[in-house]
């Protein structure tokens, strides 16, 4: 029996058949799009060839993430985390490699389809796929729609190139990416190429992914870009929720257990989550931008930012030291510093929650004091990569930033401002009080012991990123709205804690209803010492 | 010992019950909430969806009349500011394909005041640009070379502000004289040959230069 489908590893198979899914409902629906007059275009067919590479490309990356996350479990210390590593690096050579052969893209999806339902069939059930299948669905479907509708890109980009109705945003990346392509300064082009101060990560992908594509970078990036960043955002989303439930599971109780998110309830949930209760005409009104989607830097930046995430739950979850600081710290400043050319905002987030977990984590003041070099290290080159000229020619420094309040005043009415506060620190409010509520009611191991024994590790991480994603929101002012890239990155990290914690609460709710009613629960809870073993005991006790 | 046991049965069972009564009130509770918030996602991807349909039939409607119209043939009926929007930016696609101009030395030169005006763009309404700021981006985005323009010696009242306007020159260029030098202007910005854009009725054309033979 493949890895993948060992006992530990059931949870990652429905986490395969979803993000596949995603993948697959996303490029259809995007397909859907040329089936009009728009098809008989030549520049549509180049499209559509494109599309279908990029699918098979982006699947071939999802595959490569969850079928060696099965292999290294028992190899490496955070298996998760180098899969994802592994998967993303993946992705250009695939396209390179796909883009060989006209029937390339068809013969992996082929393959990639039997390799599904011949792990769907040695699971032995058929019904427990429908879930994840479905949820991944929905999910991938709404990412398609908040790319193409919300924002400014659009599948039928020609057409609105020709009615001169390109949004600027579009024409100034793919600018700069033409300006890096051929003639390799990063510039405008608006006026010879002048080069200027800027990070140009994404549009260094997004010009290798056009080159390789053979597409105009407008084109690569109305169209093709959400397909290369939807499904794979949904993973890491993904991967992010399980490693965080491992760490709970691993952390609350003293058995080891895996993640196990079988069960129609945690798509169900997962989805929720993802696609937002708030109906959607006030999402904006309010302050929530879905950046992540409209942002080509900020999506990468938050895609790539997940991965520290899941490698620090990764390690938790295993109460196992790190073997070698040194190693962890280059690592960690190389990563920091590419993160930095891709998204400054996201990597200043990541920088300060890294921060407070380094000074809670580490074992010296010699480990501390090399950790914040680390991290300084490659903040101070990203800040100044993006420093403005002397001259004072470069828009506002930072000091002339620092208005506080003054994203709230120019985005959001201030009759609104209650149920924007609403609105975005709900998802956290909700996660602490149903993470901690039950466990100060319920156990009789107080908060400050599980905080020294970081049994709330999730809890501060969720907390000290809200709180270092806000503050620059909330302080600077950055022209149109920019501010938001910092706030949302912790929206970002709260909404798959929210899915895992209220499934495991929901689930245990039940549990706990079955205990009570004289019906012993299947299996253990994972908060069986606290919840449902309280109600036995009690019994016992009368 | 056995009366005692008997006598805390009902206690135990009446516990029990209430347990399981507030459990079972919560799992309602719960539950409702998650149908609730199910019902709210839905409301929301089909709402999106309809956005979505009603954006793909205008983008249908735009690609037959265009389809429409290159069978009919080019005339002159037709709406006029569409037509020469068309034309403008087929030419400039038709640049960017040209590989031949790729080489890292070539630039665009545009010879139509309109084009500083923005008069074949629109303003999308979340953006702090004006029009005649949002037209230059058209030129690199669109041909893969860059405009050479001057635009800050041009005063023409345009408010060339952020999106990396405020990293260009401001004063580098005293006699206005060399705004209608293509080459000049190339070799101002490092260029040794430039593609000439110039307006003739709806149509437009574009030449090349070779700066470094004149």
């Amino acid at each position: 029996m493949p890895e993948l489908l060992r006992r530990h590893d059931v949870g990652l198979l429905d986490g395969y058949i979803a993000c596949m899914g995603a993948g697959v409902v996303f490029a259809v629906a995007l397909l859907n799009c040329y089936s009009g007059p728009l098809a008989r275009w030549d520049t549509t067919l180049a499209v559509v060839d494109a599309i279908r590479v990029t699918l098979a490309a982006v699947l071939v990356a999802i595959a490569v993430m969850f079928e060696l996350a099965g292999h290294l479990r028992k190899l490496v210390a955070a298996p998760l985390s180098l899969s994802i590593l592994m998967g993303l690096a993946a992705i250009l050579p695939a396209t390179a490699i796909l883009k060989l052969h006209a029937l390339a893209p068809a013969a992996v999806l082929l393959l990639l389809s039997l390799r599904m339902l011949m792990l769907v069939a040695r699971d032995g059930n058929w019904r427990r796929a429908v879930a994840p299948l479905l949820g991944g669905a929905a999910i991938g479907y709404w990412t398609f729609l908040l790319s193409y509708v919300d924002g400014y890109k659009m599948p039928w980009e020609d057409v609105s190139t020709m009615l001169g109705q390109v949004h600027v945003d579009l024409l100034f990346h793919s600018g700069i990416v033409n300006m890096l392509r051929y003639y390799g300064i990063g510039s405008t082009g608006v006026d010879g190429t002048i080069p200027f101060p800027y990070y140009f990560g994404s549009h260094r992908v997004a010009e290798a992914f056009s080159s390789i594509l053979d597409i105009q970078p407008l084109t690569f990036y109305s169209a093709i870009f959400p397909l290369l960043l939807g499904p794979l955002f949904v993973a890491m989303f993904y991967f992010f929720a399980v490693s965080m439930h491992g760490y709970i599971l691993n952390r609350d109780t003293s058995d080891h257990q895996v993640p196990g998110t079988r069960g129609s309830l945690f798509w169900l949930l997962i989805a929720i989550v993802f696609i937002g209760v708030l109906p959607l005409r006030f999402r904006r009104d309010l302050g929530l931008f879905d950046n992540v989607f409209h942002s080509e830097s900020f999506g990468m930046g938050v895609l790539l930012a997940y991965l520290p995430g899941v490698f620090l739950f990764e390690c938790m979850a295993r109460r196992s030291p790190l073997r070698s600081w040194v190693v962890c710290m280059i690592v960690g400043s190389v990563f920091l510093g590419a993160l930095c050319m891709v998204k400054l905002s996201v990597a200043c987030v990541v920088a300060a929650t890294a921060g407070y977990l380094l000074l809670r984590l580490s074992r010296s003041w010699l480990q501390r004091a090399c950790g914040m070099l680390a991290l300084a290290a490659p903040l101070a080159y990203g800040l100044w990569s993006t420093r403005g000229t002397p001259s004072g020619d470069s828009g506002p420094g930072i000091v002339d930033m620092i208005k506080p309040f003054a994203f709230l005043r120019d985005v959001i009415e201030p009759r609104l401002w209650p149920l924007s506060f609403i609105a975005f620190f709900g998802p956290i409010i909700l996660f602490l009080l149903v993470r901690v509520i039950p466990l100060r009611a319920r156990s009789p191991v107080t908060l400050r012991v599980r905080f020294n024994t970081f049994q709330l590790l999730d809890v501060e991480f969720a907390i000290v990123m809200v709180i270092v994603s806000v503050i620059p929101s909330l302080i600077l002012s950055i022209p149109q709205a920019s501010a938001n890239f910092f706030s949302e990155v912790s929206y970002w990290f709260v909404l798959p804690m929210l899915a895992v914690i209220l499934f495991e609460r929901i689930t245990s709710l039940s549990k706990s209803g079955k205990v009570a009613c004289g019906r012993p629960a299947a299996y253990g809870a994972p908060y069986s010492s606290d919840e449902s073993g309280h109600h036995l005991s009690e019994l016992k006790r009368n | 010992m056995q009366g005692g046991n008997i006598e805390s049965r009902p206690i135990v069972s009446g516990a029990a019950n209430r347990l399981g009564l507030r459990a079972a009130i919560w799992r309602s509770l719960v539950g409702l909430t998650v149908v609730c918030a199910a019902g709210s996602v839905l409301n929301n991807v089909l709402s999106y969806r309809l956005l979505l349909q009603k954006q793909e039939n205008q983008a249908d409607v735009i690609a037959a009349s265009f389809e429409d119209r290159k069978a009919q043939g080019e005339g002159e009926g037709g709406n006029a500011d569409m037509q020469v929007r068309r034309n403008f930016y087929a030419l400039l696609e038709g640049l960017g394909r040209d590989p031949t101009l790729h080489r890292g030395d070539t630039g665009v030169y545009v010879a139509d005041p309109a084009f500083f005006e923005g008069a074949y763009i629109d303003r999308p309404s979340d953006t702090v640009l004006d029009r005649c700021a949002i037209q230059p981006f058209s030129i690199p985005a669109l041909t893969g070379m860059p405009l050479v323009a001057g635009l800050f010696a041009r005063h023409d009242g345009c408010k060339y502000e952020s999106y990396a306007y405020q990293y260009l020159p401001h004063r580098e260029i005293a006699d206005a004289a060399i705004l209608s030098k293509p080459c000049a202007l190339a070799e101002l910005r490092g260029l040794r040959k430039v593609v000439v854009i110039e307006r003739k009725d709806r149509n437009f054309t574009a030449s090349r230069l070779d700066c470094a033979k004149q």
